[in-house]
């Protein structure tokens, strides 16, 4: 019993040692706190290649530190509003852009290569978060299914597709909201009704996109609320192209995800270079392939899997308040009309 | 109740990470929201999710006791093969991602999962004939699913000597076997029932959407999601301190009663529990309980065994048929994330499952020797009141004060005093029950170190046991604590099982979780083992 204790022991405290050993590193001369969302640092994420290109570019070390998601990166940033240790943030979107200026936590970044954005993808006047990819939100289809396609949010409401939808809640997910929103802006006062009659085509309503879009490919459901982008995947490493995104008659709701300048940062000229050299067409490349998302800069050199994207012909904007009410005001009208009758 | 100031002790050392790692995050989080505090009633919709998430958490526990109350009786009573089989297994569902259960889960009992595709290919149906899942029923499954495992080893170690001759002697009296059961069997697992009731009852109240998805939303969605929104995406700390207030006033008085009623209904093991051999059962009560655990080995092994099946199975091109390969295993090796992740989430469960025992085990003897001590009881139960989501939020404020990214010694306090609650209502009542003459005994006649080794360990061995075997589960499967103290260099298995996911790669992402179930089930078989050896040298 003793002996094991004392093995058992030695085998714990040596194994986080050698974790441990293992990201110690010499702090390099000149460096950069980075905050993003967990999935971009991931070694699955652009982050690390991002990190190692501009550090041998430039000689600044990237640091990324992440609390989760980005609803955890916001809520991080307001927790250290005037006392910061990030330099730069990156994952903000669109959704998330007006509470980020109402609480006053970024500055007006300075880069060249902005020119080369279009104007339609910039999220605000003075460049305090700048886009760095985008997406559009889109229904997937499992064509196995053998489902005939829908053609629009309206074709959702017919018989034939009941109980075949995922959709994710807006309370705690940003394709729940990019798809409330997508409603909102194509129904204005009458989404609720358009809710009401979705009803009957919903199987469930999942927390986050991983298990929506992991009930899907399972075979729960063949249509999933998630990004036009997502067939790129499943082509570019499975070389399949059974998952479809669906482009819709209505248009197709955007999400610009963008980075910024954190208040209160004493390495700003650091920063602007970094943000600059992340709009370049190499990080640029990075970062598109890497989250499966659309590259800012039109320029940019793709895979071929990118031609199995869809990139809707009408995009439409989320704007601060749709039909006189904020997207919160929107998804308390949600919950309200979909827990009425349960 | 406490003799001297050296008995304070004791009790202050686990009280130190409590109080860093709850109390103090939650004191920070308050601090914000305390200003404006809305009021909630004005809210219709919260009213309704008020009540579902108090039902549900009802149902979830009621469920979950009754379903693990026939598999008390038959391991507590009669000889049965498996025992450390089953008990491993019950722990398993505690410690994988929420993802992967829900993926497993659905993989047997959804729309498109074996056995309605079997069902179909019997019968030839077109349509899948098992609807249970998106229901109300889907969510009281998943939640029994969840915590059955805790009802039955909660019955099991807080059960007192089996009353064989006292329920002889009922029933030689005449009572009914009905009776019988109601007066003389039912007194020795009530305190079990009730622990495992509030402490079920508990989990589910504050649980988060996860396992909900099976339920169908939104109309099923719980508190906690409401707490997700104002933390997360709207960023309104009044509203979220209303929301903690709320759940409050559920849980706290929830505890208190549950303390109260467990205070009064403590009973003595017997000294000579071991002493009697379990028989073998006769043959009626051979195949009901044959029945029973072949049930339960269909519902936990099951969807645990179709993550395995997940991770070997790669996606075919349109109209291929499915393929079988270790694919998903030599790409996520050619990855230096996942290996670092496993070496970090299991030393991190180890030592921290084992520094909450250690930092327990003191106060729990004192417990042991002082019937009526309530302060500690209290104490360290609190946390079982408070919505992990708020102490997450209020972590976010003590990390901006330690500088660097990712911390393995706060990672593991973290756990550790995550781990407290849980660990102190297992050992906890285990220590209460045992018999002071004992102990005083052990006392008088042996140094501390010898009494521990060969008196306390042994006969708290059991709730030792189940006490790390949960601890360990709680830290490998934890997520909120591991995100922010993990950082980049310092990831552990359910972030990175995130990350493989946030990447479409569901596959690698179950080959992961298989590694981790792998690794740990054969932790948990060895410690069960040991365990039944140990019972045999103490019946000696």
């Amino acid at each position: 019993m003793k002996q094991r204790l004392t093995t058992l022991i030695m085998a714990t405290v040596l194994l986080p040692a050698m974790a441990l050993a293992g990201c110690s590193r010499e702090p390099a001369a000149k460096s950069l706190n980075v905050y993003c969302y967990d999935s971009f640092s991931s070694e699955w994420g652009p982050g690390p290649a991002l990190a190692a290109a501009f550090e041998k570019e430039t000689g600044i070390k990237i640091i990324f530190s992440s609390p989760g998601d980005a609803g955890a990166v916001l809520a991080q940033l307001i927790a250290e509003k005037g006392n910061p240790r990030a330099d730069v943030v990156i994952g903000l979107d669109n959704a998330q852009a007006p509470l980020a200026f109402s609480e006053n936590l970024l500055i007006p970044c300075r880069a060249e290569n902005l020119k080369a954005v279009p104007a339609d993808l910039l999220l605000d006047a003075e460049n305090r978060l700048v886009p760095y990819d985008y997406g559009h939100f889109a229904l997937i289809l499992d064509t196995d299914s053998g489902l005939i396609p829908p053609a629009s949010l309206e074709d959702l409401t017919k018989p034939e597709y009941a109980g075949k939808l995922i959709l994710m809640d807006p309370r705690t997910s940003s394709p729940g909201l990019g798809f409330l929103l997508w409603t909102v802006s194509v129904y204005g006062d009458k989404a609720p009704d358009y809710w009401k009659r979705l009803q009957p085509s919903v199987l469930t309503v999942t927390d986050g996109w991983s298990q929506g879009y992991g009930l899907m490919l399972s075979g729960e459901a063949p249509l999933v609320i998630s990004y036009g982008t997502s067939p790129v995947y499943h082509k570019e490493y499975e070389q399949s192209d059974r998952y479809k995104a669906l482009e819709f008659a209505e248009g197709h709701m955007e999400q610009i995800e963008g980075m910024g300048l954190v208040r209160g940062s004493k390495k700003i000229k650091e920063g602007n270079l970094f943000i600059n050299w992340l709009l370049g067409t190499e990080a640029q490349r990075i970062i598109a392939t890497a989250n499966i998302m659309l590259p800012v800069r039109p320029e940019t050199e793709l895979p071929a899997s990118f031609g199995s994207a869809m990139v809707p012909a009408k995009r439409l904007a989320a704007t601060e308040t749709m039909g006189g009410k904020t997207a919160s005001e929107w998804t308390d009208l949600w919950v309200e009309t979909l827990t009425g009758n349960p | 109740m406490i003799r001297n100031r050296g008995s304070l002790l004791p009790f202050l050392a686990p009280a130190g990470p409590l109080l860093l790692f709850v109390g103090f995050p939650l004191l920070l989080f308050f601090a914000r929201g305390a200003g404006d505090l809305p009021g909630l009633t004005a809210d219709p919709s919260l009213g309704r999710i008020y009540q579902f998430t108090l039902l549900q958490a009802f149902l979830s526990a009621l469920f979950s006791v009754a379903a693990a109350l026939p598999g008390a009786w038959f391991l507590l009573r009669w000889r049965i093969t498996g025992r450390s089989l089953i008990r491993s297994v019950s722990t398993l569902s505690f410690l994988l991602p929420p993802i992967l259960v829900v993926l497993g889960f659905t993989l047997v009992f959804g729309r498109a999962g074996f056995i309605n595709r079997g069902l179909q290919g019997i019968f030839g149906l077109t349509e899948p004939p098992l609807k249970i899942l998106y229901s109300a029923g889907g969510i009281i499954l998943a939640h029994v699913f969840y915590n059955f495992p805790v009802a039955l080893r909660l019955l099991t170690d807080l059960f007192g000597s089996y009353p064989e001759n006292e329920l002889k002697a009922a029933r030689s009296l005449g009572a009914s076997p009905l009776r019988a059961f109601i007066t003389v069997l039912l007194p020795s697992l009530w305190p079990g029932i009730l622990s495992a009731f509030v402490l079920v009852f508990l989990y589910c109240f504050l649980s988060f959407a996860v396992v909900l998805v099976l339920g169908g939303g939104p109309s099923t969605a719980t508190l906690e999601v409401e707490l997700y929104r104002a933390v997360r995406f709207g960023f309104d700390p009044g509203r979220a301190a209303s929301l903690i207030l709320l759940e409050g006033s559920v849980t706290l008085p929830v505890l208190l009663l549950f303390l109260f009623l467990d205070r009064r209904s403590h009973h003595e093991f017997s000294p000579d529990r071991h002493n009697a051999p379990l028989e073998s059962p006769p043959p009626a009560i051979k195949v009901l309980t044959t029945v029973y655990f072949v049930l339960f080995l269909l519902f936990f092994f099951l969807p645990l065994l179709a993550i395995p099946f997940h991770s070997l199975l790669v996606r075919s091109t349109r109209g291929g048929s499915a393929l079988f390969s270790a694919a998903h295993y030599l790409s996520l090796f050619r990855s230096a994330e996942p290996l670092r992740a496993l070496a970090v989430t299991l030393s991190a469960a180890v030592v921290s499952s084992l520094s909450a025992v250690a930092l327990l085990f003191p106060a729990a003897r004192i417990s042991a020797l002082n019937r009526g001590v309530m302060n500690g009881r209290i104490l360290f139960s609190l946390p079982l009141g408070v919505s992990s989501l708020a102490v997450g939020t209020g972590l976010l404020y003590l990390k901006s004060l330690f500088p660097g990214t990712g911390n393995y010694l706060l990672l593991v306090a973290a756990h550790t005093a995550l781990a407290i609650p849980l660990t102190w209502r297992i050992l906890e009542p285990a220590a209460r029950s045992l018999p002071a003459s004992v102990i005083r005994a052990g006392e008088v006649y042996a140094p501390p170190l010898i009494r521990f080794f060969r008196v306390e360990l042994p006969l708290l061995f059991p709730a030792l046991v189940t006490a790390l075997a949960f601890s360990f589960a709680l830290s490998a499967g934890e997520v909120n604590a591991a995100l922010l103290f993990s950082g980049p260099g310092l990831p552990t298995i359910p972030v990175t099982i995130y990350h493989l996911i946030g990447a479409y790669r569901f596959g690698e992402a179950s080959a992961l979780g298989t590694l981790l179930i792998l690794v740990s089930f054969g932790a948990l078989l060895v410690l069960e083992r040991r365990d039944g050896r140990d019972r045999k040298i103490i019946s000696r």
